[in-house]
C-alpha cells in the first residue's frame, strides 16, 4: 500500500516525482474518480515537455517500459477532462426535460448543467478527480486527424496502471465503477486508451 | 461629488470582479493563439462527410457533414492555432471530418481535416502537427450531429 503525504505526494518507491506546480489548478478538496488518458505522444520526456505550458496535464503518466511518474500533487485539479457528457444519456436515466435539452447539441451546456449535479449522477471532472496519462501516440504521425488512431498500451504499462489504480481507489475509496477511460465521459477519439486494463 | 465617484468605481469594480470570475477558465476551453501560417494561395476541398477510421461505428451519421469552400475559407481566416495538449484534454473531438489540401505562397503544401466540433489539423510536410479550433466559425452544419438511431 502506498502513503500520500500532507503535500499530496505518492511515497512509493514505484513512483518517481516530477511534479510540475504549472498544472495544478484550483485545490481539490474531493477525489470522487479517476479518468485514464493516452498522451498521444512518443516518451515521457515529450509529455513533461508539453507540461511546461503550464496549461492541461494529469496527476501521473505511465511511460511505455511502465515507469509512474507523479506529475502533479493530489491535493491540486489538473485540466484534463474537458467537457463532460451527460451521464443520465448512458445510463438511461434523463428526465424529459434533459432530454429536451440534449436535442439540441451544445456541449458548453451540456457541461454546465453536468456539473452541478454531485458524482455518480454526473461523470468526475477536473475539479474531482485524479487523471492518469499513457505515454503512447496516435498514428500514422503526420496524416489528418481523421486517419489516426490510438497505438495499444504496453504489457508494461498495464500492469503499472493496474496497480496504480488498485492503489488509489484502496487508498482514496474510489469505486472502480468510477474510473474511467476518457472517451467515456468526454467527448474523444474512442481509440483513446482502448486497450487500457485495470 | 466625492461620494457618487467612489459609488461609481465600487460598482464598475464589483462588475469587473464578477464577469471576471464568470469568464474564469475551469479548464474546458483552450487558449487561442494566432494561427500565422502565411498567406494562403489555394485550398482545395477533396473529401466531405467522411467518418473518422478510429470510430467506424459511431453512433453519429457523418455522410451530411459538409462545408463549402466560403465557409471552409472562413474557417482558415477566423481558426486559431491550440496546443496539442489543450486539442487532446479540453476540445471535443467529433468522428465526422471534411478533408483537403492547402498551398502556401511559398509554394508550400500540407493536408487539413476539420471536424464537426470546429477543431482541426494541418500537416504541412515534415513539420509537426498545428491544432486548429474556431469557436466563431458559423458553417451550417457545424455542432450538428446527425445521430443513427
Amino acid at each position: 500500500m502506498f502513503i500520500i503525504d500532507q503535500h499530496g505526494k505518492v511515497i512509493n518507491p514505484k513512483i518517481k516525482q516530477v511534479i510540475n506546480p504549472g498544472i495544478q489548478k484550483k485545490q481539490m478538496s474531493q477525489v470522487y474518480g479517476i479518468i485514464v488518458h493516452q498522451t498521444d505522444s512518443p516518451t515521457a520526456k515529450a509529455t513533461l515537455n508539453g507540461y511546461k505550458s503550464g496549461r492541461s496535464g494529469a496527476h501521473f503518466l505511465i511511460a511505455k517500459d511502465g515507469t509512474i511518474y507523479q506529475t502533479a500533487s493530489l491535493l491540486y485539479q489538473t485540466w484534463h477532462v474537458g467537457r463532460l457528457k451527460s451521464r443520465c444519456l448512458i445510463k438511461m436515466q434523463c428526465t424529459p426535460t434533459e432530454i429536451k435539452l440534449l436535442k439540441s447539441f451544445n456541449p458548453k451546456n451540456e457541461h454546465r448543467r453536468e456539473i452541478v449535479k454531485n458524482v455518480p449522477q454526473r461523470f468526475p471532472s477536473n475539479e474531482d478527480s485524479i487523471g492518469i496519462e499513457i505515454i503512447g501516440e496516435a498514428l500514422p504521425k503526420n496524416v489528418p486527424d481523421n486517419q489516426r488512431v490510438y497505438e495499444p498500451v504496453t504489457k508494461e504499462q498495464n500492469k503499472s496502471l493496474k496497480w496504480l489504480i488498485q492503489e488509489l481507489r484502496f487508498v482514496l475509496k474510489i469505486p472502480v465503477s468510477e474510473v474511467f477511460r476518457h472517451p467515456t465521459v468526454s467527448r474523444k477519439n474512442p481509440t483513446e486508451a482502448a486497450t487500457a486494463q485495470w | 461629488m466625492v461620494i457618487p465617484m467612489i459609488r461609481i468605481i465600487f460598482i464598475a469594480t464589483l462588475v469587473y470582479l464578477s464577469t471576471s470570475c464568470a469568464s474564469e477558465n475551469d479548464g474546458t476551453e483552450p487558449m487561442l493563439y494566432p494561427l500565422n501560417i502565411g498567406n494562403i494561395t489555394n485550398i482545395k476541398i477533396s473529401g466531405t462527410g467522411i467518418t473518422s477510421i478510429a470510430d467506424p461505428n459511431s453512433n453519429i451519421l457523418c455522410k451530411n457533414f459538409i462545408l463549402s469552400k466560403k465557409e471552409v475559407n472562413e474557417y482558415f481566416e477566423s481558426s486559431n492555432k491550440v496546443t496539442k495538449n489543450d486539442y487532446r484534454h479540453m476540445l471535443d473531438w467529433s468522428p465526422c471530418f471534411v478533408t483537403g489540401e492547402i498551398t502556401l505562397e511559398n509554394g508550400i503544401t500540407g493536408k487539413w481535416s476539420i471536424h464537426q466540433y470546429k477543431g482541426g489539423t494541418i500537416n504541412f510536410e515534415g513539420k509537426k502537427t498545428i491544432y486548429m479550433y474556431c469557436p466563431n466559425c458559423k458553417g451550417k452544419m457545424f455542432n450538428k450531429p446527425e445521430y443513427k438511431n
